[in-house]
C-alpha cells in the first residue's frame, strides 16, 4: 500500500478533522441515491457504514489493491443494498404459516442469501418468457395486490388471476426444459445447475 | 374456497397482496390440501426467477468496469434489461458510483461558476430533445426485444440519428460539432436512470418529498424515465426544463409518448447542460387549461 494512504488511513482513524471528512463525504456520496429508496432508514445505513468503514480500517481490511474510494464505496453500497433487500423481504407474507408455524408468529420469509438459481439460467428462462408474463411477474414481485395489477393491466381480476397462472406454468417450464437439456434430462432436483 | 381458487390467488399469498379474509382462507385451504401446498412451492420457485437478485458483489464490479466473478458482464446487462429490480439496483450503484467520482471535482468546481451557453447550444439541446421522444419511448420498449444484442444495435442506431441531427444544427449556427460527431457513437456510453415526481409516495411507503435525483455528466446519454402518478389515459402535451433560477431552458410541446410500463422516457444531452439544479415539468391539460402535471427535481453533477 501506498505511504501516503496509509498516513490519510492513520490520520482518519486518529480523528483528523480533515481525514473524517473526506471519508465521510465519499460515504455520503455513494450512498446518496439510496436516499429515495430507503428514506427513513438512511441516515441509519450511513452510520452503519460510517461504523464499518472505520472498524475495517482499524482492523486492516483494506490492502490497497484498489483505491481508498472505492473500497469505501463497496461498503457503501453493500450495506444500502442490504437495507434495500431487506425491505422487500418485509413485503413478503409469512410462508411459516402454511408450514406448521404457528399463525401470527413474527417469523417472516426470508430470501435465501444464496440464491437457488444461476444468473445465466435465469437469464435464459426470461429470456424465452413473453413480455406480458414478466410484466405481471414483476408486479407480484413489487408487492402489487391482484385488485391494483387488475387496473394496472385493465383486466378483470378473474382473468389476470388465470394469466399469472399461466405465465408462472409457462416460466417453470421453460426453466425445467433447460436444465434437463443442460443435464441430458437427469435433471437431479439441484437447482443450481448451470445451463 | 376451493382449491382452485386458493391456488390461483397463491402468489399474492406469497407477496402479501391478499386482504386478511382472503390471506386466512388461503391458509386454510393449505392446510387441507396437499395440492395446493404443492402450487406453493412452485409458485415459489417462480418467485426466485422473477425476484432474482444479483450478488451486491456482482453489480459492483460490473459498475466498477470489472468483469464480475461467476457472471458475465452481457448476464449483467441481459437481467437488468428483462428485470426492474437488477435494473433498478444496478441504477443505484452506478449512481452512487458516479456521485462519488464528481463529488470532489464538483465541490472544487463550483456548481455555479458554469460560463454562461453560447445561443448554438440551447438549440443543440433543443433538438436533442424533440429527437428522443421517439428514442425514450423505443429505449423503453426495447425490453420486448429479448436480445442485448439486437438492443444494443438499435441504441447505436438511434444515437446516431440524434447525434447526426445535433451535429447539423451545429454546423448550422456556425458553431463546433456538439458531442464530437457521429463518429463518437461507437464509444457512446449510456445511462438510464429512474426519476420519481416529487411527492410521490414509493412502493415502501416513504415519501420522495422535493427528492433530488443525481445525474452524472459523465456519461454520454442519459435516457429518464419519468415514472409519474398520472392516469393511463392523461395525455401529456410536452414538457418544461427550467434551471435553478427558475428559467425556462427548453420546452417541447410535442406530445410524449408513455411506455408500457407508465413511465414517460427523455434522453436528456447531459453535456450540453451546465452543471447545477433542474426542475423537469410534465405538462398537459386539466378542466380546459394547461397546467404542471408533474415535476421532476435533478441535480447534473
Amino acid at each position: 500500500m501506498h505511504e501516503a494512504v496509509e498516513d490519510f488511513i492513520q490520520s482518519y482513524l486518529e480523528g483528523e478533522r480533515g481525514a473524517v471528512a473526506q471519508v465521510d463525504g465519499w460515504i455520503l456520496a455513494a450512498a446518496k441515491p439510496f436516499h429515495r429508496r430507503i428514506r427513513d432508514e438512511w441516515d441509519d445505513a450511513v452510520q452503519e457504514t460510517r461504523l464499518e468503514v472505520f472498524q475495517a480500517l482499524g482492523r486492516g481490511d483494506f490492502r490497497g489493491e484498489a483505491q481508498l474510494k472505492t473500497y469505501v464505496f463497496r461498503v457503501v453500497s453493500h450495506t444500502c443494498l442490504d437495507r434495500l433487500r431487506r425491505r422487500d423481504r418485509w413485503k413478503w407474507t409469512e410462508l411459516a404459516e402454511s408450514q406448521g408455524e404457528p399463525r401470527g408468529s413474527e417469523r417472516r420469509i426470508a430470501v435465501r442469501e444464496v440464491p437457488l438459481e444461476t444468473a445465466d439460467l435465469v437469464a435464459r428462462v426470461l429470456q424465452q418468457v413473453p413480455e406480458e408474463c414478466r410484466s405481471l411477474w414483476s408486479m407480484l414481485v413489487a408487492g402489487l395486490s391482484y385488485r391494483e395489477m387488475g387496473r394496472a393491466v385493465d383486466a378483470s381480476e378473474g382473468a389476470l388471476r388465470v394469466r399469472v397462472l399461466r405465465c408462472r406454468k409457462k416460466a417453470l417450464e421453460v426453466r425445467d426444459r433447460l436444465v434437463g437439456a443442460a443435464t441430458g434430462g437427469n435433471e437431479s432436483g439441484v437447482p443450481s445447475a448451470r445451463v | 374456497m376451493d382449491a382452485e381458487r386458493a391456488i390461483e390467488l397463491l402468489p399474492w399469498y406469497v407477496n402479501g397482496g391478499l386482504e386478511a379474509a382472503e390471506r386466512r382462507e388461503v391458509a386454510d385451504a393449505l392446510a387441507a390440501s396437499a395440492e395446493v401446498r404443492r402450487e406453493l412451492a412452485q409458485v415459489r420457485r417462480a418467485f426466485e426467477l422473477h425476484g432474482y437478485r444479483l450478488e451486491p458483489e456482482v453489480l459492483l464490479d460490473y459498475a466498477l468496469g470489472l468483469e464480475p466473478e461467476g457472471v458475465t458482464r452481457e448476464t449483467v446487462e441481459t437481467l437488468a434489461a428483462l428485470l426492474p429490480s437488477v435494473r433498478e439496483e444496478l441504477a443505484l450503484v452506478r449512481e452512487g458510483l458516479d456521485s462519488l467520482q464528481g463529488a470532489g471535482s464538483a465541490e472544487a468546481r463550483g456548481a455555479e461558476d458554469e460560463p454562461e451557453r453560447a445561443p448554438w447550444r440551447r438549440g443543440a439541446i433543443a433538438a436533442s430533445l424533440v429527437a428522443v421522444a421517439f428514442l425514450g419511448a423505443w429505449a423503453w420498449s426495447s425490453h420486448r426485444l429479448g436480445q442485448r444484442s439486437q438492443e444494443l444495435q438499435l441504441v447505436r442506431s438511434r444515437l446516431e440519428t440524434v447525434d447526426s441531427e445535433l451535429s447539423a444544427l451545429a454546423r448550422r449556427l456556425e458553431a463546433p460539432s456538439a458531442g464530437g460527431g457521429t463518429g463518437a457513437l461507437v464509444t457512446a456510453d449510456l445511462l438510464v436512470t429512474d426519476l420519481f415526481p416529487t411527492g410521490m409516495v414509493l412502493r415502501g411507503g416513504e415519501e420522495e418529498a422535493d427528492g433530488v435525483t443525481i445525474v452524472p455528466r459523465r456519461t454520454r446519454r442519459v435516457v429518464l424515465l419519468l415514472n409519474s402518478r398520472l392516469p393511463e389515459t392523461t395525455e401529456v402535451a410536452g414538457l418544461a426544463l427550467r434551471d435553478a433560477s427558475g428559467a425556462e431552458v427548453w420546452r417541447s410541446t410535442e406530445p410524449v409518448v408513455r411506455g408500457e410500463h407508465g413511465e414517460y422516457a427523455l434522453l436528456l444531452p447531459v453535456r450540453e447542460l451546465g452543471a447545477g439544479l433542474y426542475t423537469l415539468e410534465l405538462l398537459g391539460e386539466t378542466s380546459g387549461s394547461q397546467a404542471v402535471l408533474e415535476v421532476y427535481r435533478l441535480r447534473l453533477g
